[in-house]
């Protein structure tokens, strides 16, 4: 089976105006990615602040212009594609966003939030518009009732909902999900995590989720990538991940996580310092300065991916660095 | 529907916020004023006298009613030309304020959205025309048009520009980033759509009330304009150019030919400034809840 | 048996808004004692922060008032202290850390500035003799190169930095508690690590008591020898936590724990809570939770449970126990 959407090593770097006769600083912010998303597939993406996970994902819909590398959905380079071409593929990819209250024009209702893709696309006739809007509300749970109401008379989760039924209007066949349930409630995030994955099956969605919670993605996705400052260091079947992580940050970062347990007893690994800046990353393996396993090598050069299982890669000098892929 | 109860509800809301409804209140006698002139002059503004010169008014006496607030240096009566006056120094304001906010909107939405040199280039004309004193500039564009009332709306709509620019590139600069707008840009919409359909709403609340708050000030530039001999011509009634007039009527102790049209601009100063003031906080979504 | 350190009992704070009156602390009773750690897990808006603050005098006012209630700190009936007395009690004998260090630090001063304020007001040290004991403080919160750290501004240092700053500046005087509000939530998981770690850590050392304001169960779970659930403005359960998370009883938690996406359990569906936090300016008659409880009896819209001992230690607000 050919992946939906592949990503070959997308590079993003964010120039730093700088003041006048001084070198210019380049944010390193996403530096050479690679990964495929299959159809009906989640594909979790999880990182700390600032690891470019955010930048990768506006890089893959085109929101920014990644620096370099490419972008193929259903083989095609999209980045390659005029932006009068393109717009074809806007509504084969969405993307829901982190904040529910940001991502609404407070000045429309949700009803004519929910039409504005439909019109964009050229759907004319308003009675259709109206009939589409009405079945994407019930499919996400909202009140068709509600429809004629501003987004600030609706909770988080319910704004959630819009948000969600805006992106999947269209019927998309790719969505990146950016940290979707970061800004609800405990009780309210299993209501959404539930319509994603409902969603996910009656639609076939491609999902990228994006996330810095590591329960959710266990929860929701069908394989991980970790990313560290940038890069990649990571990635496998949530199931194998989880039991057997490779890379010593994944493996420090899920002994992070507090577990509701109290008789959970942990091994623990906390991890030393903040991670570094992407102005002037570190060289070699970018994890090196806060590595408890690092060796002199690290420093030096960045590491090779090496593949135990086929669908299990990591980037660590630990292993080797035998390329197989 | 909706919109009706939505107008509906921003003047309840209007009406409860007491310095905004002293600000409405004072703008409608000054609007009904300006409409309907003749109903309320008691004399024919243009008509002189040099034999009633520095007439005083009702204070003086029942003799003085028949010109309430006096007469001026060429005899003509001060109320009468307030009255006619009002018309000509509302609409200069008004005027002079849509042309500052139709140019300083579109200014301002086009560098602030579009960014880049285009923003630095119109950025560094907008400074260049803020260091200038308002009035300085104003007589500088009047030099090069031209006396007249029609030449000075444009020079004052001219001179309030660049503040409406930035008024409204400020508020685009943060619209611009909020996530509604990325998304708008996910979905495949085009520049103009999101500029017109998405920005353009919201902007629209902040640079309204800033130009209720510049009517105030082109008022005044109208009027010192005016003053100066550099606004309407005389004999047509205005409020600075009556005052440019009768100033020396205050060494000869006919205040009230000064004072009137003085207190004339002050309350419709005050009026525009009570409302605008009253708006911003209306138009606030926060305290709307 | 350790010493009942803070008592507070049924205490009610409400804010008045526009809107109308906010009942934001609704008839609260807790207890902490000595060198204790008590979780206090609630949603947004649930209130938990708004109690923090009527610990410490620190609601908004004039908007807040406390209606009702007594907050009893090693005898001391804190809510009819005047603004002085609490003022000497602040940041001495009950110190509070907030969920953002950006917004709770000065940002026009150096980081150590308000350490050493801290100590110059309470211990009535030197500045000479405050800037030395800062140093000591920043070094026991493992800020690396205090001496130069101390002078830098808050932008110049990550968030996991600030919150040490935070924390030093919490326990420069040795408080007898320590409130901390959503300390780690603005921080990433590895930061997060550090920072709990750290205040376990000092609060072993300091023989401090520990009221830690979180909506992660993962966090009470590891953290808190005793838990506080709190719901629209009431607690509906308490308990030590091995018997909470063991045998969770109020419908609310068990809600809670069965809605979070778990790392050990099945990926199966969730069990999601229905509808969403109710507003507290009109809470739902009798029991908070029952519109959303799927075990709702008639009683419960009707009259308000009382907080309850169902087994030893253990408190339930539910009609059905």
């Amino acid at each position: 089976m050919s992946p939906l959407v592949e990503v070959r090593n997308l590079k993003k770097h964010f120039v730093l105006s700088g003041e006048w006769g001084k070198e210019r600083a380049f944010v390193d912010a996403v530096s050479g990615v690679s990964f495929s998303i299959f159809q009906g597939e989640t594909l979790g993406l999880v990182g700390e602040t600032g690891c470019g996970k955010s930048t990768l994902a506006r890089c893959i819909l085109r929101l920014l212009e990644p620096t370099g590398g490419s972008v193929l959905f259903r083989g095609k380079d999209i980045l390659k594609l005029p932006l009068k071409e393109f717009k074809a593929y806007r509504r084969r990819m969405q993307i829901v966003f982190q904040d529910p209250f940001a991502s609404l024009n407070p000045r429309k209702t949700v009803f004519s939030i929910l039409e504005e893709p439909l019109i964009i696309h050229g759907e004319r006739n308003p009675r259709a518009r109206r009939e589409k809007v009405e079945a994407m509300a019930e499919q996400v749970g909202l009140d068709p009732r509600l429809l004629r109401n501003y987004p600030h008379e609706f909770s988080g989760g319910q704004r959630q909902r819009v948000c969600i039924a805006r992106a999947l209007i269209l019927e998309p066949e790719f969505v990146v999900c950016d940290e979707p349930v970061s800004a609800l409630d405990v009780s309210v995030r299993a209501q959404i995590l539930n319509l994603l994955s409902e969603l996910q099956e009656r639609m076939h969605l491609a999902y990228l989720f994006i996330t810095h919670d590591l329960a959710v993605v266990h929860h929701i996705s069908h394989r991980v990538a970790v990313m560290y400052l940038g890069t990649i260091v990571e990635i496998a079947p949530t199931e194998e991940l989880f039991a057997n992580p490779l890379h010593p940050y994944t493996q420090a970062l899920f002994e992070s996580i507090p577990v509701p347990n109290p008789t959970y007893k942990r091994k623990r690994m906390v991890l030393e310092g903040d991670p570094p800046s992407p102005i002037h990353p570190p060289s070699g393996c970018r994890f090196h300065t806060r590595c408890p396993k690092r060796m002199e090598v690290c420093s030096v050069h960045p590491p090779e991916a090496f593949s135990p299982t086929p669908e299990h890669v990591v980037f660590c000098h630990l292993y080797g660095g035998t390329k197989v892929i | 529907m909706r919109r009706i109860t939505q107008i509906s509800e921003t003047l309840y809301l209007l009406c409860r916020n007491r310095a905004a409804l002293a600000g409405l209140i004072i703008l409608g006698i000054y609007t009904f004023v300006a409409l309907f002139p003749w109903l309320l002059a008691p004399n024919d503004p243009l008509k002189r006298d040099l034999a009633l010169r520095y007439q005083p008014g009702f204070w003086a006496g029942k003799e003085f009613a028949r010109f309430p607030l006096g007469t001026d240096y060429l005899g003509r009566c001060v109320l009468s030309r307030i009255i006619w006056g009002t018309r000509t120094s509302l609409l200069v304001g008004v005027i002079a304020v849509s042309i500052s906010t139709a140019l300083g909107m579109f200014l301002g939405l086009f560098s602030g959205y579009f960014g880049g040199w285009v923003d630095i280039v119109l950025m560094r004309i907008v400074d260049i025309l803020f260091a200038f004193p308002s009035i300085l500039l104003a007589i500088a564009i009047m030099a090069a048009l031209g006396p007249g009332l029609e030449k000075a709306m444009i020079a004052i709509g001219i001179v309030y520009t660049p503040q409406m620019a930035r008024v409204v590139r400020s508020v685009t600069l943060v619209i611009r980033e909020m996530e509604y707008i990325e998304a708008e840009r996910a979905l495949g919409a085009s520049h103009a759509r999101i500029l017109l359909y998405h920005i353009l709403p919201n902007v629209l609340a902040p640079a309204v009330v800033y130009a209720t708050l510049s009517v105030a000030g082109a008022i005044l530039d109208a009027a010192a304009l005016g003053f100066l001999g550099l606004g309407a011509m005389p004999p047509a009634p205005e409020w600075g150019a009556m005052l440019s007039g009768s100033h020396k009527a205050l060494t000869s102790g006919a205040w009230w030919a000064v004072t009137f049209p003085g207190l004339a601009i002050v309350f419709a100063v005050l009026g525009l400034n009570l409302l605008g003031d009253g708006m911003r906080d209306l138009l606030d979504p926060r305290l709307r809840m | 048996m350790k010493k009942v350190l803070l008592q507070v009992e049924n205490l009610r704070t409400y804010l008045t808004t526009h809107r109308g009156v906010v009942r934001a602390v609704d008839g609260v009773s807790l207890t902490i004692l000595e060198e204790e750690t008590l979780g206090l897990v609630g949603e947004s808006g649930c209130g938990k922060s708004m109690l923090a603050l009527s610990i410490l005098g620190l609601y908004p006012k004039p908007q807040g008032r406390i209606v009702e209630g007594k907050i009893e700190f090693e005898g001391e009936d804190l809510v009819q202290k005047s603004e002085e007395e609490l003022r000497r009690i602040r940041g001495k004998r009950i110190s509070m850390i907030f969920q953002e260090p950006m917004t709770s630090l000065d940002p026009v001063f150096p980081v150590g500035e308000g350490i050493v304020e801290v100590l110059m007001l309470h211990q009535g040290l030197t500045r000479s003799e405050a800037r030395r004991e800062a140093i000591r403080l920043l070094r026991m919160v493992r800020i690396p190169e205090p001496e130069r750290r101390m002078y830098q501004y808050p932008h110049q240092l990550s968030g996991g930095m600030r919150q040490r700053v935070m924390i030093a500046q919490a326990l420069a005087c040795r408080p007898k508690l320590l409130i901390a509000d959503e300390p780690t939530t603005a921080l990433d998981v590895t930061v997060q690590a550090q920072i709990l770690e750290l205040i376990a850590a000092l609060k072993e050392e300091m023989k401090t008591a520990v009221l830690l304001i979180t909506h992660d169960l993962g966090i009470v779970a590891e953290h808190c020898q005793k838990v506080a659930v709190m719901y629209a403005g009431t607690i509906v359960e308490k308990s030590d936590v091995f018997s909470l998370f063991a045998r969770p009883l109020h419908p609310y938690t068990r809600a809670l724990l069965g809605a979070l996406p778990r790392l050990d359990g099945k990926r199966s569906r969730l069990e999601a809570i229905p509808g969403s936090v109710p507003d507290l300016i009109a809470p739902p008659l009798g029991c908070r939770f029952h519109p959303r409880c799927r075990e709702r009896i008639p009683r419960c819209s009707e009259e308000e449970p009382r907080l309850r001992e169902v087994e030893r230690g253990h408190e339930v607000a539910c009609h059905l126990l």
